[in-house]
């Protein structure tokens, strides 16, 4: 039974791993979009 | 907000379905006699690797569709794509040596099979290095194309290699032979098994393309912002 619980928390581990990177990366590019697009209003103004 | 709730629609449809595949993987579907409970990683580790061939079938098409037509939208599907396919295809490496230590009583054997998919998992990853290392976008779009293209023999060699040479590695379970076949719990299992794991590919799939979507926006406002100053 542990080898089939060691194969399921991999799998499990895997997904909510790459869940939180990709995460991660959305809220950092959200973040440099809203800093870009208020550098950019400042420069028009 | 049509995208949108076909998003939310598409996260519930996985959620739901993967309650639905656990409850049956380990209370409904019976106890394998001879391996005992191990046998049930069968669900989740078939299901890995049908994702990862899918999501390189997607990444040569796509990659093929890019060659032919030029359109940066195929180059972002394919690289999504692979990105969830190294994933998955990681996952079949590693369950699959936690099966093989209790049945087989070794952790690896490079037998045709197990070679084979390691290799594939190596030129998928080759595939993602290309474009994380190449800065021009039209030559990483284009040498990744190739590779994608060219890399996906490996997937139908990795699929036969059972049939054509004599491995440790299981033989089919489905449409293998006379000896092979599956009790119909089991088949029923592994089916909700298998349409989970595409849902959440598809799931996977959305979530990496909006991102390749923020991160091009991103570089268009840079691009402006260079133009104005």
């Amino acid at each position: 039974m542990q080898w089939l619980f060691a194969a399921f928390a991999v799998v499990w581990f895997a997904l909510f791993l790459y869940l939180f990177s990709l995460d991660v990366k959305l809220n950092a590019v959200a973040k440099e979009i809203d800093g870009l697009k208020a550098k950019l209003a400042r420069g028009k103004d | 907000m049509a995208r949108d709730r076909c998003g939310v629609l598409l996260v519930g449809l996985t959620l739901v379905s993967m309650i639905a595949s656990l409850y049956m993987t380990f209370l409904w579907a019976p106890t394998e006699r001879t391996m005992g409970d191990v046998q049930r990683i069968f669900y989740f580790h078939v299901p890995s690797a049908w994702v990862a061939f899918f999501a390189f079938l997607l990444v040569f098409v796509f990659s093929l569709a890019y060659l032919v037509r030029r359109n940066k939208r195929w180059d972002n599907i394919s690289a999504a794509s692979a990105e969830i396919g190294v994933l998955f295809c990681t996952l079949v490496l590693i369950t699959g040596p936690i099966w093989a230590k209790p049945a087989w009583g070794v952790w690896w054997t490079w037998d045709a099979r197990l070679t084979l998919t390691l290799v594939l998992w190596l030129i998928y990853v080759a595939y993602l290095m290309l474009r994380h290392y190449m800065p021009d976008p039209e030559r990483r779009a284009t040498f990744s194309a190739v590779l994608g293209v060219v890399g996906f023999i490996d997937v139908p060699l990795v699929y036969f290699s059972i049939r054509w040479w004599r491995t440790q590695h299981p033989q089919p379970v489905m449409s293998g032979g006379e000896s092979s076949g599956l009790e119909p719990p089991m088949l029923a299992t592994l089916l909700v098994c298998l349409g989970t794991f595409t849902l959440l590919f598809f799931a996977l799939l959305r979530i990496r393309l909006r991102l390749q979507r923020l991160r091009e926006e991103a570089d268009e406002i840079q691009d402006r912002l260079e133009q104005t100053a």
